[in-house]
Protein backbone atom coordinates (compact mmCIF):
# COMPACT_ATOMS: atom_id res chain seq x y z
CA UNK A 1 0.00 0.00 0.00
CA UNK A 2 1.19 3.73 -0.72
CA UNK A 3 0.30 7.15 0.93
CA UNK A 4 -1.81 7.95 -1.15
CA UNK A 5 -3.52 4.63 -1.02
CA UNK A 6 -3.48 4.86 2.66
CA UNK A 7 -4.82 8.85 2.95
CA UNK A 8 -8.20 7.78 0.87
CA UNK A 9 -8.45 4.87 3.24
CA UNK A 10 -7.96 7.19 6.62
CA UNK A 11 -11.56 8.03 7.30
CA UNK A 12 -12.55 4.48 6.90
CA UNK A 13 -9.59 3.14 9.15
CA UNK A 14 -10.52 5.71 12.03
CA UNK A 15 -14.53 4.28 12.19
CA UNK A 16 -13.46 0.88 12.37
CA UNK A 17 -14.99 0.60 8.91
CA UNK A 18 -12.26 -1.19 7.28
CA UNK A 19 -12.29 -5.01 6.39
CA UNK A 20 -9.56 -6.88 8.68
CA UNK A 21 -7.34 -7.84 5.92
CA UNK A 22 -7.88 -4.15 4.44
CA UNK A 23 -6.73 -2.94 8.20
CA UNK A 24 -4.21 -5.32 8.32
CA UNK A 25 -2.43 -3.86 5.31
CA UNK A 26 -2.88 -0.27 6.44
CA UNK A 27 -1.42 -1.38 9.53
CA UNK A 28 1.81 -2.64 7.87
CA UNK A 29 1.75 0.62 5.74
CA UNK A 30 1.64 2.77 8.95
CA UNK A 31 3.94 0.56 11.09
CA UNK A 32 6.87 2.41 8.33
CA UNK A 33 5.18 5.93 7.39
CA UNK A 34 5.08 8.71 10.06
CA UNK A 35 3.72 11.25 7.43
CA UNK A 36 0.42 8.93 7.39
CA UNK A 37 0.40 8.20 11.03
CA UNK A 38 0.73 11.98 11.60
CA UNK A 39 -2.42 12.17 9.07
CA UNK A 40 -4.51 9.50 10.87
CA UNK A 41 -3.90 11.22 14.57
CA UNK A 42 -5.61 14.42 12.93
CA UNK A 43 -8.60 12.23 11.89
CA UNK A 44 -8.45 9.85 14.78
CA UNK A 45 -9.02 12.70 17.01
CA UNK A 46 -12.10 13.52 15.63
CA UNK A 47 -13.43 10.18 15.33
CA UNK A 48 -12.92 9.81 19.80
CA UNK A 49 -15.36 12.36 20.13
CA UNK A 50 -18.21 10.48 18.23
CA UNK A 51 -18.62 8.27 21.35
CA UNK A 52 -19.81 11.46 23.04
CA UNK A 53 -22.36 11.72 21.10
CA UNK A 54 -24.57 9.12 22.43
CA UNK A 55 -27.31 9.27 25.06
CA UNK A 56 -26.16 8.47 28.38
CA UNK A 57 -27.05 5.04 30.15
CA UNK A 58 -25.61 3.10 33.49
CA UNK A 59 -25.02 -0.03 33.62
CA UNK A 60 -26.22 -2.64 35.83
CA UNK A 61 -24.02 -2.93 39.34
CA UNK A 62 -24.04 -6.15 38.42
CA UNK A 63 -21.82 -5.79 35.78
CA UNK A 64 -18.90 -4.55 38.28
CA UNK A 65 -19.80 -7.39 40.21
CA UNK A 66 -18.74 -9.74 37.78
CA UNK A 67 -16.02 -7.95 36.85
CA UNK A 68 -14.22 -7.47 39.87
CA UNK A 69 -14.61 -11.45 41.19
CA UNK A 70 -12.91 -11.85 37.57
CA UNK A 71 -10.12 -9.67 38.31
CA UNK A 72 -9.42 -10.64 41.58
CA UNK A 73 -9.86 -14.45 40.44
CA UNK A 74 -6.58 -13.36 38.43
CA UNK A 75 -4.88 -11.17 40.69
CA UNK A 76 -1.60 -12.57 41.98
CA UNK A 77 -1.26 -12.63 46.14
CA UNK A 78 0.61 -9.68 45.97
CA UNK A 79 -1.19 -7.28 43.47
CA UNK A 80 -0.94 -3.93 45.03
CA UNK A 81 -4.56 -2.81 45.94
CA UNK A 82 -3.42 0.78 47.48
CA UNK A 83 -4.23 4.40 45.99
CA UNK A 84 -2.45 5.48 43.18
CA UNK A 85 -0.35 8.18 44.23
CA UNK A 86 0.74 11.24 42.28
CA UNK A 87 3.92 13.44 42.39
CA UNK A 88 3.55 16.18 45.13
CA UNK A 89 3.84 19.42 42.87
CA UNK A 90 5.83 22.26 44.87
CA UNK A 91 4.22 25.50 45.15
CA UNK A 92 5.85 28.40 43.25
CA UNK A 93 7.77 30.12 45.34
CA UNK A 94 6.94 34.02 45.10
CA UNK A 95 8.65 36.42 47.24
CA UNK A 96 6.97 38.81 49.72
CA UNK A 97 7.28 41.85 47.48
CA UNK A 98 5.69 40.18 44.40
CA UNK A 99 2.52 38.95 47.23
CA UNK A 100 1.74 42.11 48.10
CA UNK A 101 2.33 43.98 44.54
CA UNK A 102 -0.33 41.15 43.08
CA UNK A 103 -2.70 41.80 46.10
CA UNK A 104 -2.62 45.71 46.20
CA UNK A 105 -3.17 45.26 42.48
CA UNK A 106 -5.89 42.99 42.76
CA UNK A 107 -7.54 45.09 45.49
CA UNK A 108 -7.35 47.94 43.31
CA UNK A 109 -8.97 46.29 40.91
CA UNK A 110 -11.39 44.64 42.18
CA UNK A 111 -12.92 48.23 44.33
CA UNK A 112 -12.76 50.05 40.73
CA UNK A 113 -15.12 47.25 39.80
CA UNK A 114 -17.41 47.89 42.92
CA UNK A 115 -17.91 51.61 42.29
CA UNK A 116 -18.40 51.23 38.26
CA UNK A 117 -22.05 52.57 37.21
CA UNK A 118 -23.74 51.30 33.79
CA UNK A 119 -22.81 48.12 32.58
CA UNK A 120 -21.41 50.46 29.43
CA UNK A 121 -19.29 52.83 31.45
CA UNK A 122 -18.20 49.52 33.62
CA UNK A 123 -17.10 47.83 30.65
CA UNK A 124 -15.08 50.60 29.07
CA UNK A 125 -13.60 51.69 32.50
CA UNK A 126 -12.70 47.61 33.58
CA UNK A 127 -10.75 47.87 29.75
CA UNK A 128 -9.01 51.06 30.76
CA UNK A 129 -7.61 50.10 34.34
CA UNK A 130 -6.72 46.64 33.02
CA UNK A 131 -4.42 48.71 30.30
CA UNK A 132 -2.96 50.51 33.36
CA UNK A 133 -1.83 47.52 35.49
CA UNK A 134 -0.69 45.84 32.24
CA UNK A 135 3.01 45.96 31.20
CA UNK A 136 3.21 47.17 27.65
CA UNK A 137 3.59 44.50 25.32
CA UNK A 138 1.42 42.36 27.59
CA UNK A 139 -1.94 43.33 26.93
CA UNK A 140 -4.38 41.50 28.95
CA UNK A 141 -6.50 38.47 27.10
CA UNK A 142 -10.03 38.53 26.75
CA UNK A 143 -11.76 35.33 26.78
CA UNK A 144 -15.90 35.64 26.82
CA UNK A 145 -17.92 33.62 28.90
CA UNK A 146 -21.69 32.53 28.01
CA UNK A 147 -24.72 31.43 30.40
CA UNK A 148 -26.33 27.99 30.25
CA UNK A 149 -29.46 27.50 29.59
CA UNK A 150 -30.05 28.06 33.37
CA UNK A 151 -28.95 31.37 33.08
CA UNK A 152 -29.55 32.11 29.35
CA UNK A 153 -29.45 35.92 30.02
CA UNK A 154 -25.28 35.96 32.10
CA UNK A 155 -22.57 36.68 29.91
CA UNK A 156 -19.14 37.52 31.03
CA UNK A 157 -15.36 37.73 30.53
CA UNK A 158 -12.30 35.41 31.79
CA UNK A 159 -9.95 38.41 31.66
CA UNK A 160 -6.11 37.07 31.94
CA UNK A 161 -3.51 39.61 33.12
CA UNK A 162 -0.08 38.75 31.68
CA UNK A 163 2.23 41.09 34.03
CA UNK A 164 0.13 39.71 37.30
CA UNK A 165 -0.14 36.28 35.94
CA UNK A 166 -3.66 36.41 37.07
CA UNK A 167 -6.84 35.62 35.87
CA UNK A 168 -10.18 37.48 36.52
CA UNK A 169 -13.27 35.69 36.05
CA UNK A 170 -16.66 39.01 35.66
CA UNK A 171 -19.89 37.24 34.88
CA UNK A 172 -22.90 39.56 34.98
CA UNK A 173 -26.53 38.91 34.42
CA UNK A 174 -26.61 35.48 36.97
CA UNK A 175 -29.83 34.47 38.54
CA UNK A 176 -30.06 35.62 42.16
CA UNK A 177 -29.36 33.17 44.58
CA UNK A 178 -31.31 31.53 47.37
CA UNK A 179 -30.76 30.74 50.91
CA UNK A 180 -26.69 29.94 51.83
CA UNK A 181 -26.25 29.16 48.04
CA UNK A 182 -22.77 30.59 46.50
CA UNK A 183 -21.76 30.96 42.61
CA UNK A 184 -18.55 28.97 42.39
CA UNK A 185 -15.47 29.07 39.45
CA UNK A 186 -13.96 25.65 38.30
CA UNK A 187 -11.36 24.84 35.49
CA UNK A 188 -11.85 21.77 33.93
CA UNK A 189 -8.71 20.44 32.92
CA UNK A 190 -9.03 16.72 31.03
CA UNK A 191 -12.44 16.61 31.95
CA UNK A 192 -11.31 16.75 35.55
CA UNK A 193 -12.78 19.85 37.87
CA UNK A 194 -10.81 21.91 39.96
CA UNK A 195 -12.44 24.73 42.31
CA UNK A 196 -10.63 27.87 41.53
CA UNK A 197 -12.75 29.84 44.58
CA UNK A 198 -16.48 31.43 45.01
CA UNK A 199 -17.80 34.20 42.93
CA UNK A 200 -18.49 37.46 44.79
CA UNK A 201 -21.71 39.50 43.95
CA UNK A 202 -21.96 42.84 44.28
CA UNK A 203 -24.67 45.22 42.61
CA UNK A 204 -25.27 42.23 40.05
CA UNK A 205 -21.75 41.51 38.97
CA UNK A 206 -20.05 38.21 39.95
CA UNK A 207 -16.30 38.72 40.07
CA UNK A 208 -13.42 36.06 41.30
CA UNK A 209 -9.70 36.25 40.58
CA UNK A 210 -7.23 33.44 40.57
CA UNK A 211 -3.58 33.39 40.04
CA UNK A 212 -1.84 31.63 37.41
CA UNK A 213 -3.20 31.67 33.24
CA UNK A 214 -6.49 29.60 33.81
CA UNK A 215 -6.82 29.41 29.76
CA UNK A 216 -4.72 27.05 29.66
CA UNK A 217 -7.50 24.73 31.44
CA UNK A 218 -9.64 23.46 28.81
CA UNK A 219 -12.81 25.23 30.26
CA UNK A 220 -14.12 27.79 32.66
CA UNK A 221 -17.54 27.00 34.29
CA UNK A 222 -19.38 28.65 37.17
CA UNK A 223 -21.47 26.75 39.06
CA UNK A 224 -24.36 27.06 41.70
CA UNK A 225 -23.59 25.08 44.69
CA UNK A 226 -25.49 24.64 47.84
CA UNK A 227 -23.42 26.55 50.08
CA UNK A 228 -22.34 28.06 52.37
CA UNK A 229 -18.94 27.14 51.36
CA UNK A 230 -17.32 26.08 48.66
CA UNK A 231 -17.79 22.39 47.01
CA UNK A 232 -14.62 20.63 47.38
CA UNK A 233 -13.57 17.54 44.61
CA UNK A 234 -16.02 18.47 41.73
CA UNK A 235 -19.56 20.63 41.32
CA UNK A 236 -22.42 19.97 43.26
CA UNK A 237 -24.90 21.79 41.37
CA UNK A 238 -25.29 22.76 37.97
CA UNK A 239 -23.32 24.98 35.68
CA UNK A 240 -24.70 28.42 35.37
CA UNK A 241 -21.91 30.09 32.65
CA UNK A 242 -19.01 28.30 30.31
CA UNK A 243 -16.46 29.81 28.59
CA UNK A 244 -13.79 27.90 26.62
CA UNK A 245 -10.32 29.43 26.39
CA UNK A 246 -8.79 28.89 22.64
CA UNK A 247 -5.85 27.11 21.81
CA UNK B 1 23.00 17.23 62.06
CA UNK B 2 21.44 14.54 63.42
CA UNK B 3 18.86 17.22 64.30
CA UNK B 4 18.41 17.86 60.71
CA UNK B 5 18.03 14.22 59.77
CA UNK B 6 15.19 13.57 61.56
CA UNK B 7 13.70 16.92 60.36
CA UNK B 8 13.85 15.58 56.85
CA UNK B 9 12.37 12.08 57.66
CA UNK B 10 8.89 14.17 58.82
CA UNK B 11 9.27 15.94 56.20
CA UNK B 12 9.15 13.18 54.12
CA UNK B 13 6.49 11.56 55.51
CA UNK B 14 4.02 14.43 55.59
CA UNK B 15 5.15 14.34 51.60
CA UNK B 16 4.12 10.92 51.24
CA UNK B 17 0.61 11.59 53.00
CA UNK B 18 -0.01 14.34 50.93
CA UNK B 19 0.47 13.19 47.79
CA UNK B 20 -2.36 10.66 48.25
CA UNK B 21 -4.50 12.70 46.47
CA UNK B 22 -8.51 13.05 45.79
CA UNK B 23 -9.34 10.52 42.70
CA UNK B 24 -10.83 13.10 40.87
CA UNK B 25 -6.56 14.47 40.64
CA UNK B 26 -5.31 11.42 39.66
CA UNK B 27 -4.83 11.19 35.94
CA UNK B 28 -5.78 8.31 33.82
CA UNK B 29 -1.96 7.76 33.11
CA UNK B 30 -1.25 7.35 35.96
CA UNK B 31 -4.30 4.82 37.00
CA UNK B 32 -3.57 2.82 33.81
CA UNK B 33 0.06 2.88 35.47
CA UNK B 34 -1.11 1.31 38.52
CA UNK B 35 -3.49 -0.93 36.91
CA UNK B 36 -0.61 -2.38 35.23
CA UNK B 37 1.37 -2.76 38.46
CA UNK B 38 -1.85 -4.58 39.42
CA UNK B 39 -3.86 -2.45 41.57
CA UNK B 40 -7.22 -3.13 41.52
CA UNK B 41 -7.88 0.13 43.19
CA UNK B 42 -6.76 1.96 40.23
CA UNK B 43 -9.11 -0.39 38.50
CA UNK B 44 -12.17 0.46 40.49
CA UNK B 45 -11.44 4.24 39.85
CA UNK B 46 -10.86 4.01 36.00
CA UNK B 47 -13.83 1.70 36.34
CA UNK B 48 -16.16 4.68 37.99
CA UNK B 49 -14.74 7.00 35.50
CA UNK B 50 -15.76 5.41 32.70
CA UNK B 51 -17.90 2.33 32.69
CA UNK B 52 -21.25 4.77 32.29
CA UNK B 53 -19.81 6.47 28.51
CA UNK B 54 -17.63 2.93 27.28
CA UNK B 55 -21.65 1.28 28.19
CA UNK B 56 -23.61 3.80 26.66
CA UNK B 57 -21.52 3.56 23.70
CA UNK B 58 -22.12 -0.24 23.10
CA UNK B 59 -25.61 -0.40 24.45
CA UNK B 60 -26.23 2.57 21.66
CA UNK B 61 -24.23 0.07 19.10
CA UNK B 62 -25.87 -3.32 20.06
CA UNK B 63 -29.07 -2.09 21.52
CA UNK B 64 -29.55 -4.96 23.79
CA UNK B 65 -28.39 -4.78 27.89
CA UNK B 66 -27.21 -7.91 28.51
CA UNK B 67 -24.69 -7.85 25.32
CA UNK B 68 -23.49 -4.42 26.36
CA UNK B 69 -22.70 -5.73 29.47
CA UNK B 70 -21.26 -8.69 28.44
CA UNK B 71 -19.42 -6.22 26.21
CA UNK B 72 -18.34 -4.12 29.04
CA UNK B 73 -16.74 -6.32 31.00
CA UNK B 74 -14.74 -7.67 28.15
CA UNK B 75 -13.34 -4.62 28.03
CA UNK B 76 -12.70 -3.61 30.90
CA UNK B 77 -10.73 -7.29 31.27
CA UNK B 78 -8.79 -6.33 28.44
CA UNK B 79 -7.54 -3.19 29.95
CA UNK B 80 -6.45 -4.96 32.93
CA UNK B 81 -5.09 -8.12 31.17
CA UNK B 82 -3.58 -5.41 28.64
CA UNK B 83 -2.68 -2.07 31.03
CA UNK B 84 1.61 -2.49 30.36
CA UNK B 85 0.59 -2.64 26.28
CA UNK B 86 -0.54 1.27 26.73
CA UNK B 87 1.51 4.21 25.50
CA UNK B 88 0.41 7.78 25.34
CA UNK B 89 1.47 7.45 21.95
CA UNK B 90 -1.37 5.89 20.96
CA UNK B 91 -3.12 8.70 21.70
CA UNK B 92 -5.41 9.75 25.18
CA UNK B 93 -6.43 7.13 27.72
CA UNK B 94 -10.30 7.82 27.24
CA UNK B 95 -9.61 6.89 23.43
CA UNK B 96 -7.61 3.51 23.74
CA UNK B 97 -10.61 3.00 26.02
CA UNK B 98 -13.19 3.67 23.74
CA UNK B 99 -11.09 1.94 20.76
CA UNK B 100 -11.45 -1.38 22.55
CA UNK B 101 -15.03 -1.43 23.10
CA UNK B 102 -15.81 -0.39 19.79
CA UNK B 103 -13.95 -2.86 18.42
CA UNK B 104 -15.58 -5.54 20.18
CA UNK B 105 -19.38 -4.08 19.39
CA UNK B 106 -18.11 -3.81 15.78
CA UNK B 107 -17.05 -7.47 15.91
CA UNK B 108 -20.03 -8.12 17.71
CA UNK B 109 -22.51 -6.51 15.14
CA UNK B 110 -20.50 -8.14 12.03
CA UNK B 111 -20.41 -11.50 13.68
CA UNK B 112 -24.18 -11.57 14.20
CA UNK B 113 -25.10 -10.23 10.92
CA UNK B 114 -27.40 -7.56 12.58
CA UNK B 115 -27.69 -3.73 11.71
CA UNK B 116 -29.94 -2.32 14.15
CA UNK B 117 -32.10 0.20 13.43
CA UNK B 118 -31.46 3.12 15.92
CA UNK B 119 -34.35 4.91 17.63
CA UNK B 120 -33.71 8.75 18.11
CA UNK B 121 -33.56 9.57 21.55
CA UNK B 122 -36.01 12.58 22.26
CA UNK B 123 -33.83 15.53 24.07
CA UNK B 124 -36.02 15.53 26.76
CA UNK B 125 -35.74 11.70 27.33
CA UNK B 126 -31.97 12.05 27.21
CA UNK B 127 -31.82 14.40 30.06
CA UNK B 128 -33.95 12.90 32.11
CA UNK B 129 -31.76 9.54 31.48
CA UNK B 130 -28.83 11.27 32.94
CA UNK B 131 -30.50 13.05 35.64
CA UNK B 132 -31.82 9.56 36.96
CA UNK B 133 -28.86 7.61 36.57
CA UNK B 134 -26.06 9.72 37.10
CA UNK B 135 -23.92 8.55 40.56
CA UNK B 136 -21.92 11.46 40.00
CA UNK B 137 -22.99 14.93 39.21
CA UNK B 138 -20.06 16.22 38.03
CA UNK B 139 -19.28 13.84 35.59
CA UNK B 140 -22.61 14.32 34.12
CA UNK B 141 -22.35 18.03 33.51
CA UNK B 142 -19.37 17.35 31.84
CA UNK B 143 -20.11 15.09 29.57
CA UNK B 144 -23.69 16.43 28.40
CA UNK B 145 -21.45 19.88 27.78
CA UNK B 146 -19.07 18.12 25.62
CA UNK B 147 -21.92 15.99 24.14
CA UNK B 148 -23.61 18.88 23.33
CA UNK B 149 -20.80 20.60 21.44
CA UNK B 150 -20.07 17.42 19.56
CA UNK B 151 -23.43 16.66 18.90
CA UNK B 152 -24.03 20.01 17.43
CA UNK B 153 -21.10 19.31 15.28
CA UNK B 154 -21.99 16.15 13.58
CA UNK B 155 -25.63 18.09 13.11
CA UNK B 156 -23.63 20.65 11.18
CA UNK B 157 -22.08 17.87 8.82
CA UNK B 158 -23.70 17.65 5.24
CA UNK B 159 -25.77 14.93 5.84
CA UNK B 160 -24.44 12.24 3.37
CA UNK B 161 -21.04 12.69 5.30
CA UNK B 162 -22.74 12.20 8.70
CA UNK B 163 -24.47 9.42 7.22
CA UNK B 164 -21.57 7.47 6.16
CA UNK B 165 -19.89 8.32 9.57
CA UNK B 166 -23.10 7.19 11.81
CA UNK B 167 -22.93 3.92 9.55
CA UNK B 168 -19.76 3.01 9.89
CA UNK B 169 -18.83 3.93 13.75
CA UNK B 170 -22.17 3.14 15.36
CA UNK B 171 -23.69 0.40 13.24
CA UNK B 172 -20.28 -1.49 12.37
CA UNK B 173 -21.04 -1.27 8.54
CA UNK B 174 -17.57 -1.47 6.10
CA UNK B 175 -17.26 1.10 3.86
CA UNK B 176 -17.70 -1.58 0.86
CA UNK B 177 -21.07 -2.25 2.71
CA UNK B 178 -22.10 1.24 3.34
CA UNK B 179 -21.29 1.88 -1.11
CA UNK B 180 -23.39 -1.35 -1.37
CA UNK B 181 -26.33 -0.65 0.86
CA UNK B 182 -26.37 2.50 -0.45
CA UNK B 183 -25.63 2.46 -3.91
CA UNK B 184 -22.81 5.03 -4.25
CA UNK B 185 -19.14 4.68 -5.41
CA UNK B 186 -16.78 3.08 -2.94
CA UNK B 187 -14.65 5.74 -3.87
CA UNK B 188 -17.05 8.42 -2.75
CA UNK B 189 -18.15 6.49 0.37
CA UNK B 190 -14.43 6.94 1.22
CA UNK B 191 -13.90 10.20 0.90
CA UNK B 192 -16.72 11.30 2.92
CA UNK B 193 -15.71 9.66 5.77
CA UNK B 194 -12.78 10.94 5.72
CA UNK B 195 -14.06 15.12 4.74
CA UNK B 196 -16.85 14.11 7.12
CA UNK B 197 -14.17 13.82 9.99
CA UNK B 198 -12.25 16.63 8.89
CA UNK B 199 -14.89 19.18 8.61
CA UNK B 200 -16.25 17.94 12.03
CA UNK B 201 -12.56 18.42 13.77
CA UNK B 202 -12.43 21.83 12.23
CA UNK B 203 -16.05 23.05 13.40
CA UNK B 204 -15.11 21.51 16.95
CA UNK B 205 -11.93 23.33 16.70
CA UNK B 206 -13.93 26.78 16.06
CA UNK B 207 -15.71 26.48 18.78
CA UNK B 208 -12.92 26.46 21.33
CA UNK B 209 -12.90 22.78 21.62
CA UNK B 210 -9.52 21.10 21.33
CA UNK B 211 -10.53 17.44 19.90
CA UNK B 212 -6.63 16.08 21.28
CA UNK B 213 -7.68 16.65 24.89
Amino acid sequence: MHCQEFETLAGAYVLGALSPEERQEADAHLAQCPDCQRMLRELQSAADLLPFTVPGVEPSAQVHDRLFAAIRAEASPVAVSDTPRIPERRPHQRSWWHYWQTRMALAAAVLFFLLSGAMVAWNVSLQQRIAQLSAPGASPVVVPIHGTDLAAGASGQIIYLPRLNMTLLVVHGLPSLEGVQVYQGWAIENGHPRSIGLLQIQDGVATLSAPGDLRRAGMIAVSREPGPQASQAAPKGPVVAVGTPPH
Amino acid sequence: MHIFKKSDNKRNQQRDQEAVRSPHEISDETLIASIAQGSIRAMEMLYQRYSRPLYSLAYHMVADQQIAEDLLQEAFLAVWRQAHSYSPQYGQVHSWLFSIIHHRAIDYLRASRRHPINKSVPLDEVDRDESTFSPDAWDTVWLSLRRAQVRAALLALRKEQRLVIELAFFQGWTHTEIAEACQIPLGTVKARMRLGLIHLKRMLEHQGMDPQE
